[in-house]
This record gives C-alpha cells, structure tokens and sequence, in this order.
C-alpha cells in the first residue's frame, strides 16, 4: 500500500477539476485517478461530493446578471471606494497553478499550427492597457537606485522572526519592578538614561575632536616687544640664525681662538 | 667628480635634471665641499629681514680660510651697511659666531636623504662667473614652495660660491657671494676655528644622561614640513650651564630645541615668590616669542625645564615641538 502524500491530494483534484471543466459529462472523469482516490478516503469523498454538485449546478437554469450589476461593479472598482473595494483588497491572493503556465502554452501553439493569427493573443492586444500606479514608480526607483539595500531589506523581512522566551520578559519585568517604580515609568526612565547616556558621549568626545584642532599646551606663549627682554644667550642664537641682524651680548671670550660667542 | 657638473654646461634655458644620480652627485659635491676644498677667499654676506614690521638689512665682508681637513677660520673684514651696533663691536660679534655662522647661516645640503624629501633640484645648465670661477647655476626649490634658493656652484671643486635665499613670496632673505677665491692658499700661520663650548657630540653615546646630566625632554612631533633628527649635542652657554642641544633638518634648514634639565626652583610654585630679572623677563609656565625675519624663537621656563626652540618655521611648529616634549 502506497503513502498518501498530501501533495497528492492536492495533485488529484486539481487534474479532476480541470478534467471535470473540459469533459461534458461529469461521469467520464469519475473514474481519472483511480490509483489515487480509491486508497484515500479523502479524496475519495470530496470527488463524489464534487460530481454531486457538478451534477446539481448543471441542471440549473442560467440566468443572466442585470445590466445595472455590470455598471455598479464598474464604477466601484474604478472609483476605488466603496464596500466592493474593501472586499477585494481583503481578499487573500491566490497563485496560479504551474499547470495553467502550461496549459497556456499549449493553447497558444495550437493555435499558431493552425496558421491563424492567435485568437488569444489578438484578444489580449485589444484589452485596455492598464498604467501601474505611483507607487510602484516609486518602489521600482528606490529599488534601482539601491539594489543592494533592497535586497538586504527583502532578506531581512524574510527572516523568521523569533519569539522572546517566556522567562526573558518574566525577568524583566522582575527587574524593573524591584525598585518599586511602575513598569511603565521605569521604561521611561530607561529610555531618558539611554538617551542621557549618549548625550554624554557625545558632549565628552566633543572636547576631543575640539582638541585636535587647537591642542592644550602646557604654556602659554607671549610676544616679546621689547627684545631686551631676552635673555643674551638666545638673542644671539637667534641674531646668529638671522644673519648678524641682532646686536648681542658681549661674548665672554677668554681667548682669540676659542669660540666664546658662537656657543651654539 | 666634476664630470657630472661639466655635463650639464652649455644650453640655454630652463632643463630638469636628465637623471637622478646626475643630480644626487651634484648634491653630494655641494655637501661635501665646504670640509674638503682647501681655499681662501672674501665673500660678501648680505641679510635682508623685516624687524618688528620695520625692513633691515645689513651687509659685510668677510675672509674665510679653509685646510680641505674639515677646519675653517672666518675673519670679518668691514662692515658695508646696516649694523645696529658700532662696526668693531659688529666684526666682533661676527668673530665670536664663527662657528655658528659655519654650521647654520649658509646654504648647505645637511642631511642628503631629507634633502632628497623636502627639495627640488634643477639645474640651468647656464655658466657664470664668479670671482673668475667658472660655476654653473643651480635652482634650489623647496617642494611645499616655501623657500627657493639660487645656488652657483664652483664647476671643479664643488664649492659654492654664491646663494641667494627667496621666501615663498620671492622675497629675498639673504645672499652671499664670493669676490675672490683662491684654491691654493698659503694657510699657515691661520688660526683655525676651536670649539670653546666645552661641545661634547651626544649622537651614538652609550649613555648620553650620564654625560649631560640629566634626562634631556626630546620633542615627539617635529615641524610637519619634512624635518628629521640629525644631531645631539651637550653645550655650555656663558655661564656655565650645560644644554642638551638636538638639531633637526629638513636637509638646508635648522631647528633647533635645548633643554637645560630639570631644575626644581625653577618650577612655577618655586619660582612665584622670584623676580622677574632673575627669570630674564620670562614667567614660568610661559613662553617668550620672538621672530627676527624668518626665525621664530620661543624661550623660557616650563615644568622646571629651560626650554629654548629656534627656527625658521612658523610659531605653531615651535609650539608643537615643545608640547611634544613634554609629554
């Protein structure tokens, strides 16, 4: 006896409902799947429930919509507003199955062979051609002018999102309310003393990067005006790197062939 | 050695070094020449400079002598024009710089990597005689365009026989040119350059504390336009006190920081009941500052340390080096 996968399932009624809509008569297809449906007991069921209503729903007389529906329905999805709108964007949005990709091909190449123009093609040219709105412009822009920021975004939003165990939040609650503080007070002064926290960051780094720009000298430094008030000693250093332009000090000079005064 | 100078002769206008080794052996004549060259010669020293926004300018003659054994002698001969003291007191002067003159005042490549750095060597290609030396001309320019220096080199002997000194705004700084040279000179009888400072070189010593004294502040951060350590000396100014003297180059141009040592009354708490004459006019934990042209100097007392910084860079570089040193 072979597994029942529900794939399988899934599988089965899609190929009987689709054998179903082309056959005629509800009975010629009772008997498609037989490997499947005979050892499920699911399926089994839902394919006589199936041709049951097939059945009922064939023997009722068509009945045409009022022309006042078609205009109603209309404008309500052309205005955007309304009940009917509400609905639509309510609805949870249904894949097409694979198979109709397939089955769409096949049509259209059948009718190619035939050596007309399609008929399915000629029909979609002749429908209105719909504008996208705005704001897919606007998603397709950003999209393109980051592309790696949008893939990251969408892979992010993908992740599965993990749930906080139980005993994380059973304590912290227990912290915050050890102090005796309401939960939601203590909240708020977690989240100030965050931002306090930064703020002094930030107000001590400043001075640092103020400090590269103008550095803290241990002197500070006074223009001489009068360059008597030099001590010799450098005044004939600096005459001597200026050429001689400085009168200095009388050197102590304690023989013609000693350097007394050039010291440096 | 002459061969590479010789090439360059002939042409007119401006040329860029045909090679790199061209050029360095040029530079390395120009290092070398003023220790190697026996010669005797007059020269005439020109300094132009803005003193307390006031231009000045001042001019002499000099005789200087050199053995090609690394020692020299420089007589000063006649003041020309511009001395703020009487002449003889001036010559004197002049005398008795002798050995600061020789290291620092004239145009020299001091240190050829950092030259290689800093500066930019063309060459002219163009002859011109000086004192009947047949020299070629060099310019001189250093990368950051804040100085230029016209330079003509003797073609034979390498010896430079002038210079001119230009500021980035082309004004001129300083010049010296020889008027006469003679490369074969009786020197006997010449009393050449002694050191009188009791100058001891600290560079390679064991242990260069023991030697001066004390453990001498280094500066961390040198001006930031390409100086690089040289050397380190320990001096004795006039009244005895012994200096650590370091010297930094840029490969033409000098800074230099002295450090007299640690001295516990000279601290601010210590040296707050002192009169201000015994200070030389400096409060402690204050610098002096002074520029006479393109030389800045800050001098004074900080963290009981004598602190002296000379150079032709601009204060904030000064004040940078000495803050360096403190930490």
């Amino acid at each position: 006896m072979t597994s029942i996968h529900p794939k399988d399932c899934e599988r089965y009624r899609e190929e009987f409902l689709v054998a179903l809509d082309r056959a005629s008569d509800a009975e010629g297809v009772s008997g498609r799947g037989v490997v499947h449906a005979e050892p499920c007991e699911s399926c089994t069921v839902w394919r006589e429930e199936t041709l049951l209503v097939t059945g009922i729903l064939g023997s009722l007389d068509r009945l045409v919509a009022p022309p006042q529906l078609e205009a109603c329905v209309a404008e309500d999805i052309s205005t955007g507003a309304g009940a009917l709108q509400a609905v639509l964007r309510g609805l949870e949005p249904q894949t097409a199955p694979a198979e109709l990709d397939l089955l769409l091909a096949q049509e259209l190449t059948e009718l190619a062979k035939e050596g007309a123009p399609p008929k399915l093609t000629s029909l979609l040219e002749e429908l209105p051609r719909q504008k996208a709105p705005l704001v897919l412009e606007r998603l397709v822009s950003e999209e393109l002018a980051d592309s790696e920021k949008a893939i990251s975004k969408r892979f992010v939003g993908g992740l599965f999102r993990h749930i906080s165990p139980d005993q994380l939040e059973a304590r912290l609650h227990s912290a915050l309310r050890s102090e005796g503080l309401p939960l939601i007070p203590r909240l708020r002064l977690l989240k100030w003393g965050s931002a306090a926290a930064a703020a002094l960051v930030v107000w001590v780094s400043v001075p640092a990067f103020q400090a590269k720009a103008t550095p803290k000298y241990h002197f500070e430094v006074v223009e001489v005006a009068n360059l008597q008030e030099i001590t010799p000693f450098v005044r004939a250093l600096a005459s001597d790197l200026a050429g001689g332009m400085l009168g200095g000090m009388q050197p102590k000079v304690e023989s013609k062939e000693t350097d007394g005064g050039g010291s440096l | 050695m002459t061969l590479s100078a010789l090439g360059l002769l002939g042409g007119c206008g401006t040329q860029v070094l045909g090679s790199a080794s061209q050029g360095t052996d040029i530079l390395v004549q120009v290092q070398e020449a003023p220790s190697t060259t026996k010669h005797q010669g007059v020269r005439r020293v020109e300094s132009f400079y803005n003193l307390s926004g006031k231009s000045d300018a001042v001019s002499y003659r000099e005789k200087i002598t050199t053995d090609g054994q690394g020692n020299f002698s420089t007589r000063p001969l006649e003041v020309i024009s511009g001395a703020t003291v009487p002449d003889d007191e001036f010559l004197y002067l002049q005398k008795a710089r002798e050995g600061f003159n020789w290291r620092y005042r004239d145009f020299l490549v001091r240190d050829l990597a950092s030259f290689l750095e800093n500066y930019k060597l063309q060459s002219w290609g163009k002859s011109v005689a000086i004192a009947g030396r047949t020299c070629i001309e060099l310019e001189i320019a250093r990368k950051d365009g804040s100085s230029r220096w016209e330079v003509a080199m003797d073609v034979e002997t390498g010896l430079v026989l002038s210079y001119k000194e230009y500021d980035r705004n082309e004004h001129l700084y300083s010049s010296m040119v020889y008027e006469s040279v003679d490369f074969a000179p009786d020197v006997s009888g010449v009393t050449f350059h002694q050191l009188g400072n009791n100058e001891l070189s600290l560079t390679g010593a064991v242990d260069p504390t023991a030697l001066l004294g004390f453990a001498p502040l280094t500066p961390k951060l040198l001006p930031n336009s390409g100086f690089h350590f040289l050397a380190a000396y320990r001096i004795q100014d006039q009244d005895g006190k012994v200096w650590a003297k370091l010297e930094y180059t840029d490969g033409v141009q000098t800074v230099l920081f002295l450090d007299s040592g640690f001295d516990p009354k000279k601290t601010s708490q210590a040296a707050a009941g002192a009169s201000p004459s015994s200070q030389g006019g400096a409060t402690p934990e204050r610098l002096q500052m002074f520029r006479v042209g393109p030389v800045t100097v800050l001098q004074g007392q900080v963290l009981g340390h004598g602190i002296i910084a000379v150079g032709k860079v601009p204060q904030l570089d000064l004040q940078i080096l000495v803050e360096s040193a403190l930490h």
